[in-house]
């Protein structure tokens, strides 16, 4: 077991009558990289001014390596844990070395000057982010990331055994989030130091983070590694939108994807559409007509196909097939059984190959609506076989090319 | 240029100090040449040299009316700028002054008082009136601490809120006072400033405050700099806050009020002087104290000898700071703006 550098029992903290944290408990132990999440107004931030004694708790306490914060002088908590802030603007025309310098305040006695030691640890802090470069030019010269990479290099040189973060990388954009994220990550890999950063972006606490807490309502709602915590019956407590928690199968991390916040209202599962489709033609379309209230179901795909899991995420029941299998009769008379309780049949642009071609198959067996997407590139791998049978369909009354998407929705919207 | 200039800044100050020093010293009503003063000085401070030729009434105006009353000016210039250097800091505003917290309307309208109860008699030497808004300084601010005072901590928003307020008050009170009073003119007069009839004792009592609170201030320079990051950051880099806050609000109280109670109300110094200071100099406290005590001890020994030698009649030397300095200030703004320094 690691060293427990920080531990809150019991913590509630407020402003006024209202209670930001009210009963919080946390371990945190050494070397941990660990992401705090949670959605706005839930006591994150408020969680960091705790900690550092800029807001006093009402209740509960708060232990640094096994000293209770209130009892440690501000020089010497300021030993034990650093901060990287939000964004930090001054007024004043300090120059960067004058910034970092100021991390070794903790550690230098009132009357002492600045020693050369204090100088290497400034040197050294500010060649690790890639801020020596700068190092006489004004801090308010530079821009939000640079600043950013000069606070973490103050940071570094506070020597703490914490680091904090407070949203370090809200106000950046996308290549310096992940440059500072990416910092911070290898400071915790090669000096040990313990990070906890308060993240609202949730792919980037998963993907960085060895451990993550949820934070609702001031209290921890789930806690563990990413795998445990990026859940959508977690999230979906804390966060009331849509969203699908899915694998990013190129980091290897869970990933959420913010779908809507606002519903639309309108119940159309009266309205059953069956979507035949494969190899990641479906997933918008399948998604959307889930969201618009449609009750749709899918197949036959193969499992591990991408619409497959969109089915799987969306609980779109769906008939499936053994991965890179030709579909069988079983399997094509199970999608004909949902044909045929359903108003209308879309067919993406999906190509056919032996596999799969009981899909279009089963088509000539229905009466109802079929949407045959229609697009410019080669959808028959058959020599002809699926040529052949579209031509037949064609000649179908209830047959209909559509070139887009939206048509069909104008078509059956026409229609109601 | 400017480089220049900021490596040799404090050394500059200096060797203007001790020009504007003797000059100003041999500037005045009665006619005395540059040459006599340095004599004077020269003989009265190292005791070397031969003054016997010169008239015991010029001796005496230089060296016991115009040399203290210099002398003092420098003081006087010296605290109020530090003390407004401090102030900035810790407000992280630029309009802060030391008159901020409303310490001289508080000496204000202890010296009314004063006045108006005709105390002319004094205490160790020391008059009345100037006891009185000494003490009517500090209890202003401990006033002003224990209003803004939430829990254990003080912060700077609701300091300067209720200091202001609190000034205000007094300033009405004061004018309630001098309304129903036969003293105005004498009042307004304190309430100007002046270094009128300033004397080696005057200037003796305020030294201790000026040197020691000058020290204080200095040794703090580096945690001064970490409250212009703004107080949670400087809390979170292990400066007490509180606790600074606490001593720089005594000590510039302190040397505030001693330096108001002797020589009335001086504006303006205390605003402009850390201003240009900071301009040349940069914001790191290490230099802006030295620098900013030297430069306000030498723009007040201007001003007040422009206050004693333009006009027959004294002009009150508050006037003066602010006819000069204002119009200066905006100049130097103007052209920082256009990154011209």
């Amino acid at each position: 077991m690691k060293e427990e550098v920080l531990k809150i029992e019991d913590l509630v903290v407020a402003y006024g009558n209202k209670k930001i944290i009210d009963g919080l408990n946390a371990s945190i132990y050494k070397g941990e990289f660990v992401g705090i999440i949670g959605p706005n107004g839930t006591g994150k931030s408020t969680l960091i001014k705790a900690i550092t004694s800029i807001i006093d708790s009402e209740n509960g306490s708060i232990f640094i390596k096994g000293n209770k914060h209130t009892n440690l002088s501000k020089r010497q908590l300021a030993k034990l844990v650093a901060v990287v802030p939000q964004e930090f603007n001054i007024e004043y025309d300090f120059t960067n070395f004058d910034i970092v310098m100021m991390g070794r305040n903790p550690h230098i006695a009132r009357k002492n000057k600045l020693g050369k030691k204090d100088y290497e640890v400034v040197k050294e802090a500010m060649v690790m982010t890639n801020t020596w470069k700068f190092k006489d030019r004004f801090f308010n010269e530079l821009s939000g990331g640079e600043r950013q990479r000069v606070i973490v290099a103050r940071a570094i040189a506070q020597q703490s055994s914490i680091i904090l973060l407070d949203e370090p990388t809200s106000h950046l954009d996308i290549h310096h989030q992940l440059e500072i994220m990416e910092l911070i990550y290898m400071l915790k890999e090669k000096r040990d130091i313990t990070v906890v950063a308060v993240l609202h972006d949730i792919n980037m606490a998963a993907r960085f983070s060895d451990r993550l807490i949820l934070l609702h309502n001031g209290q921890v709602l789930a806690q563990g590694n990413p795998e445990e915590v990026v859940k959508e019956e977690n999230l979906s407590k804390v966060y009331d939108m849509e969203m699908i928690v899915r694998n990013n199968k190129i980091l290897g991390k869970k990933e959420i994807l913010p779908l809507r916040v606002i519903k639309k209202e309108i119940n159309r599962k009266h309205i059953k559409i069956h979507v035949i489709c494969g190899g990641d033609t479906g997933g918008e379309i399948l998604e959307q007509l889930n969201s618009l209230g449609f009750q749709v179901s899918a197949g036959v795909v193969n499992q591990g196909d991408s619409d497959w899991e969109i089915c799987n995420i969306l609980k779109i029941p769906c008939v499936d097939a053994p991965p890179f299998s030709h579909f069988t009769s079983k399997e094509a008379s199970e999608s004909l059984e949902f044909i045929r309780q359903s108003d209308y049949v879309l067919v993406t642009n999906v190509p056919y190959g032996k596999g799969n071609l009981i899909n279009l198959q089963v088509l000539k067996e229905t009466k109802i609506p079929i949407y045959f997407l229609k697009n410019e590139m080669q959808i028959d791998y058959t020599q002809g076989q699926a040529t052949e049978i579209l031509n037949e369909l064609k000649n179908k009354e209830n047959f209909h090319f559509i070139l887009e998407y939206k048509e069909f929705l104008e078509k059956i919207h026409i229609m109601n | 240029m400017k480089r220049f200039i900021q490596k040799y800044f404090l050394f500059f100050i200096i060797i203007i100090a001790f020009i504007t020093i003797f000059i100003c010293t041999t500037i005045g009503v009665a006619d005395i040449s540059v040459s006599q003063t340095i004599q004077i000085l020269f003989h009265k401070i190292t005791g070397i040299g031969n003054i016997e030729g010169v008239k015991d009434s010029t001796i005496s105006i230089i060296w016991n009316l115009r040399f203290p009353r210099v002398l003092l000016a420098l003081l006087v210039g010296g605290s109020l700028s530090m003390c407004g250097v401090s102030y900035q800091g810790i407000f992280k505003n630029s309009m802060a002054d030391p008159f901020l917290l409303g310490v001289s309307s508080g000496a204000a309208l202890g010296a009314s008082i004063g006045i108006i109860l005709g105390l002319n008699n004094s205490f160790l030497r020391v008059d009345m009136i100037s006891i009185l808004a000494f003490i009517f300084a500090m209890l202003t601010l401990v006033v002003v601490y224990n209003i803004s005072r939430v829990g254990k901590k003080v912060p700077v928003s609701t300091l300067l809120l209720s200091g202001i307020a609190l000034s205000q008050f007094l300033s009405a009170m004061n004018s309630i006072l001098m309304i129903f009073s036969d003293q105005m003119s004498r009042i307004i007069y304190w309430t100007m400033g002046s270094f009128n009839g300033k004397s080696w004792e005057d200037m003796m009592l305020i030294f201790p405050y000026a040197i020691i609170g000058f020290i204080i201030l200095y040794i703090l320079h580096r945690q001064m700099d970490i409250m212009l990051l703004g107080e949670d950051t400087a809390s979170q880099l292990g400066v007490n806050t509180d606790r600074l806050k606490l001593i720089v609000l005594v000590v510039t109280t302190f040397v505030t009020a001693a330096t108001v109670s002797v020589t009335g109300i001086i504006g303006f110094v205390g605003l402009v002087i850390p201003h240009i200071v900071r301009i040349f100099v940069g914001p790191k406290h290490k230099k802006m104290y030295p620098y900013s005590f030297m430069l306000g001890g030498v723009f007040l020994i201007f001003c007040d000898t422009i206050a004693r030698s333009l006009m027959k009649q004294e002009i009150p030397v508050g006037v003066i700071t602010s006819i000069f300095g204002g119009p200066f200030f905006v100049y130097l703004l103007k052209k920082r703006k256009r990154g011209g320094i």
